[in-house]
């Protein structure tokens, strides 16, 4: 009896110092393995100035955040509340941090009628999924915004995510109009290592297909392998050639050709023998095959690797890696030749997090109030500064090392979807399209190979549908 | 003592509610739903819209779902060959007499006790990573670059990667109940039998085997449980990935949407992820009456 008591409690002690040990180190490693969606980053900003005169507002207002509380944004939503409960006393806010679950919670939250005045999530993913219950904000955005001089809500955030936030309410079978506000902007570039960079010599960044070989090339040859990504991320590097090349409309229409014979474009055996290309000229990083998010990002932390395509909230997620000496620089995937005009430096995949009123919300008015808070100046300069995020308000300074970012936001005129329209398609990208593309990425197939396997599977795939 | 049939009924009574409430209904909500198309989990049942078997018939054509079947029986094959082959060994070591047995107990279960994601982002991240993991750096020092070079996350080695792991921290559990089983049978045996000079083979074959057949029967069920419900080590491991994909986990991307966009081709479902669900059900059923008529039922007194 004694001796089995000791023998559990040694079993307990044991278990418990490994479990110790385990949360430890994966705190770094293991947060969100499933961080492949652009919900990554996002968040609410706070305020200042209030209103001067005294708020007539009153009741509770609930706001469902889908950042959970260890995160740089909480705090900063935090003290825009703060800031908004100074100014209005009268009204109770009560905030709950969901962290990324928000997008499980949320539809059966509204719909079994909960109290929820005001939630945060991709907009493009709320419109698709909660359109029954999202409020039309044309009329509030036309309010003053909250220290911004004079300006309104809607004219005080960055135009182009305001007009992609609109756009999207055709697509979701919404009457036309806004029914979020954007903030917390991601765009997807090449994030790289400035000091790598200059190691080998290159003094500007790639913008042409041709430089950005050249530019592999002076890496390699400087001993630095140039090009990784993660598993998580496999979709932006097919998807980013292609549409580069024929614009996001063409890769939606390709994964979702039922024939199989869009497979059969010249551009798409471009596109498999510039991938074996880079395969052959050792131009990916040996890794690839086998790198599991987040490891291949943390290669290029490490100045391991030089480039890594990424949303912008890369240098926010390696940041403790990186150390605050990493030189970090972005440009847009390189233009490539060929193309239909439609796509080159003028499409950007951007997007924000959305912060979006419940439609049954029984205190609109202080509700919205609150969100002025969390997309003020204030609040927003903030996220730039506490969360490496972008501000989602104009003439607010960027993070420095997003500052590169701010050319490609400002050359972008068509919003590209999320992995360039490559994973429109559902299971067919999953189970398909990325798959087949890693193994011409590690050499398996040929681009010859490829184009044939893709015509056949997508056949296969499309038939009795 | 005995009492009357009505008394009985209603003693039993609560029991058979509360298993009337928590599974029968939900089992058959969900198999009425896998007709249906359904746009979200909290839909009314005035959004649901019938679709007969079509759910199946798209599950059968999805080449996606039909690998990530054959994905599930190769992780009941060869997983199953694996825990069993260990577990059997171990719990044949721990009751020969070995010194020490609570403690290589404990320490065999142990991987059990640790949370599963934990457990799997551990290999994943610290036994299998190419740059710092425990595999490369242990075949560097020992110079099999060639090993040490195996990627083993990639698309080759992932599934079998998976597997490994898996079984690792589910050997200790399989490895107690067969402890245990192999505790029950009388010492007798094993003492005549080494009087009469049987080896350890024949003592494990002649009398371990046979004596332990219920137990085994009982562990294969739970293992087929367990394998066919396959989803967390491939959630972690394979995000969506085809060649870690199970049932089990393509049903929660059906039922709960991955990331679902206003771009996206695909509707959510739930109806969908429904049927996978039933199929998970009935497959499991299958195999347990298969698994009950190969071990037959007649009890071994000892």
């Amino acid at each position: 009896m004694n001796k089995k008591r000791k023998a559990f409690g040694s079993l307990l002690l044991a278990s418990m110092l490994t479990l110790s040990m385990l949360s430890g180190c994966g705190k770094s490693n293991t947060a969100e393995p499933s961080s492949a969606s652009p919900s990554e980053k996002a968040s609410a900003p706070a305020t200042e100035s209030a209103s001067t005169e005294a708020s007539t507002l009153s009741g509770k207002v609930v706001f469902w955040s889908m950042w959970s509380n260890a995160e740089p944004q909480a705090k900063v939503i935090d003290e825009a509340i703060a800031d908004f409960k100074a100014a209005n006393p009268a009204v109770e806010v009560e905030i709950k941090y969901n962290g990324r679950d928000i997008n499980k919670l949320i539809k059966p939250a509204l719909e079994s009628g909960q109290q929820i005045d005001i939630f945060e999530q991709d907009p493009s993913a709320a419109l698709a999924n909660l359109k029954d219950h999202v409020l039309k904000l044309d009329d509030l955005l036309a309010e003053q915004a909250i220290g911004d001089d004079g300006k309104s809500v809607k004219d005080s955030i960055i135009p182009s995510l305001i007009e992609w936030v609109k756009s999207l309410s055709g697509p979701a079978g919404l009457e036309e109009g806004y029914y979020a506000i954007p903030q917390q902007p991601y765009a997807v570039l090449f994030f790289y290592n400035k000091e790598l960079f200059n190691k080998a010599g290159i003094t500007e960044v790639p913008t042409s297909w041709e430089q950005f070989l050249a530019a592999c090339e002076s890496l390699k040859q400087a001993g630095i392998e140039p090009i990784t990504f993660d598993d998580a991320y496999r979709s932006l590097f097919s998807g980013g050639y292609l549409a580069s090349a024929m614009g996001s409309d063409w890769t939606d229409s390709l994964v979702k050709d039922k024939t199989g014979e869009m497979w059969k474009d010249p551009i798409v055996l471009q596109f498999a023998k510039d991938i074996q290309n880079l395969h052959e000229k050792g131009y990916f990083s040996k890794k690839i095959a086998g790198n599991k998010y987040p490891a291949g990002q943390q290669d290029l932390a490490i100045g391991k690797v030089a480039m890594y395509l990424n949303g912008s909230w890369l240098p926010n997620e390696v940041a403790e890696t990186a150390g605050p000496n990493f030189q970090w620089g972005s440009f847009q995937f390189p233009t490539v030749p060929n193309g239909n005009d439609k796509g080159g430096q003028q499409g950007l995949t951007f997007g924000a997090q959305g912060l979006l009123l419940n439609k049954k919300s029984k205190n609109v008015p202080a509700a919205f109030e609150l969100v002025k808070y969390l997309v003020s100046k204030k609040t927003q300069a903030a996220m730039g500064t506490q969360a490496v995020a972008i501000p989602a308000t104009v003439d607010t300074k960027w993070p420095a090392p997003l500052e590169e970012a701010a050319i490609a936001f400002n050359n972008a005129k068509v919003n590209l979807p999320w992995g360039f329209g490559m994973e429109n398609a559902g299971d067919f990208s999953s189970g398909t399209v990325f798959p087949v593309f890693m193994e011409l990425a590690t050499g398996k197939i040929n681009a010859d190979q490829y184009v044939a396997k893709m015509v056949t599977e997508a056949k296969k795939f499309y038939s009795g549908k | 003592m005995r009492f009357k049939k009505s008394v009985i009924a209603l003693f039993l009574l609560p029991a058979v509610l509360i298993y009337l409430c928590i599974f029968l209904y939900p089992t058959l909500r969900t198999f009425a739903m896998s007709f249906y198309n359904i746009p979200s989990l909290s839909s009314k049942f005035k959004e649901w819209e019938f679709k007969g078997i079509q759910n199946y018939a798209d599950l059968i054509h999805n080449s996606y779902f039909v690998k990530s079947v054959w994905n599930v029986l190769g992780i009941w094959a060869i997983g199953g060959a694996l825990i069993f082959g260990i577990a059997f060994l171990f719990a044949i070591i721990l009751t020969s007499g070995v010194r020490g047995k609570n403690f290589w107990r404990s320490l065999i279960f142990l991987p059990n006790t640790v949370s599963v994601v934990v457990l799997s982002t551990v290999w994943l991240q610290y036994i299998f990573n190419s740059n710092y993991g425990l595999l490369t750096t242990v075949f560097n020092r020992l110079g099999l670059t060639a090993l040490a070079n195996i990627q083993w996350t990639d698309n080759e080695h992932i599934y079998f990667s998976m597997i490994i792991a898996f079984s690792f921290g589910s050997i200790g559990y399989f490895m107690l109940i067969l402890n245990a089983g192999i505790d029950r049978i009388p010492s007798d045996y094993y003492e005549a039998a080494t009087l009469d000079g049987a080896s350890v083979w024949i003592k494990f074959f002649k009398i371990t085997m046979p004596l332990l057949r219920d137990v085994f029967r009982t562990t294969l069920v739970l293992w087929t449980i367990t394998a066919f419900n396959f989803f967390v080590w491939s959630a972690t491991f394979g995000l969506d990935d085809p060649h870690t994909v199970t049932p089990g986990f393509y049903m929660y991307q059906k039922v709960f949407g991955k990331g679902t966009s206003i771009y996206s081709g695909e509707v959510l479902n739930v109806g969908s992820g429904a049927s996978v669900g039933i199929i998970i059900t009935v497959a499991i059923l299958l195999v347990t009456m298969l698994i009950n008529r190969v071990f037959s039922k007649d009890r071994l007194e000892y």
